[in-house]
């Protein structure tokens, strides 16, 4: 049994990673989501596989790796770390000594 | 969901890690008027780390200019100011004071408390009347202000002219020119 980690650096928001693992010969043979950020592999045999890992509102966006069972596997996400510029309407690019910007995320259908 | 992401701006600018995804904006910034915010909504994207806001004042500045500095003064007419930031960088198009000796700052920030500073700076005077290059700074506590700023006028100056051979000797007539450097 090997554990496949998926870990935000920058939250600790649990989020569904989806999980897809192929064979060596490139059959899928796991398609499922973490529980917990993590997700349980029980490999029936000890040979090279190939993992894929998505979740879209982290950065990157699909990881892509071959692995052999032997031991567990942590992955590294992050969110995106962008920088916000808030300048003057009127006076363009007077920046705005203090403030703040409030997201609200829309909910995707 | 982290959402909303409240960000500090500081100095025009605010960092925070933020997942993909579609984001309403709103904005909370003293003295602007909050519901100028644009855009109005953002797309937060994998490979796009910057993403530029802007929002809009609507306080007026008046800047009187006499050459004694008080309101009844006699006007200068011709003066030039330009909005600043705390450095001295210009922003927006400058404004000429008219016959009365205005000139008006327009969509400038005001708010009863905690009011942002407004910095600007006078760029030139009639051509008669000396002036302050200096950058200044005011807050507004309501929508209008005006500030009264002295332009004195040219001192009279002596001017002599002698024989550089014969010291003292003055010249009878001629014309001296200064051009500034």
């Amino acid at each position: 049994m090997v554990k496949i980690r998926c870990i935000n650096p920058k939250s600790i928001s649990i989020f569904n990673y989806k999980i897809k693992i192929y064979d060596e010969f490139g059959n899928l043979i796991e398609c499922g989501y973490t529980r917990n950020n993590t997700y349980i592999f029980n490999n029936k045999k000890c040979g090279l596989y190939r993992l894929e890992v998505f979740n879209r509102y982290l950065y990157p966006y699909i990881v892509r790796l071959y692995f052999i069972p032997t031991s567990n596997i942590y992955i590294y996400f992050n969110n995106n770390s962008s920088t916000f510029y808030l300048t003057d309407k009127n006076y363009i690019g007077l920046p705005i000594e203090r403030g703040e910007l409030r997201l609200w995320q829309v909910p995707t259908i | 969901m982290a959402s909303p992401y409240n960000i500090t701006i500081s100095s025009g600018t605010g960092e925070e890690g933020i997942l993909n995804g579609s984001y309403k904006v709103s904005a909370d910034v003293t003295g602007y008027e909050n519901s100028s915010i644009e855009p109005t909504s953002v797309n937060v994207v994998a490979g796009t780390n910057t993403y530029s806001f802007s929002i809009a004042a609507s306080g007026s500045l008046t800047l009187h200019v006499t050459e004694d500095g008080t309101s009844s003064g006699t006007p200068v007419v011709g003066a030039t100011f330009s909005r600043t930031d705390s450095k001295g960088t210009k922003y927006g198009d400058s404004v000429t004071t008219d016959s009365s000796g205005n000139a008006v700052l327009v969509n400038v920030p005001y708010a009863e408390a905690d009011a942002p500073i407004i910095y600007y700076v006078q760029t030139s005077s009639d051509g008669d009347h000396e002036f302050s290059s200096v950058v200044a700074s005011t807050t507004m506590t309501s929508s209008t202000s005006t500030i009264e700023i002295q332009n004195s006028a040219a001192a009279t100056r002596t001017i002599n002219l002698t024989d550089a051979n014969y010291a003292n000797l003055p010249i009878e007539s001629g014309t001296v020119t200064l051009t500034n450097n």
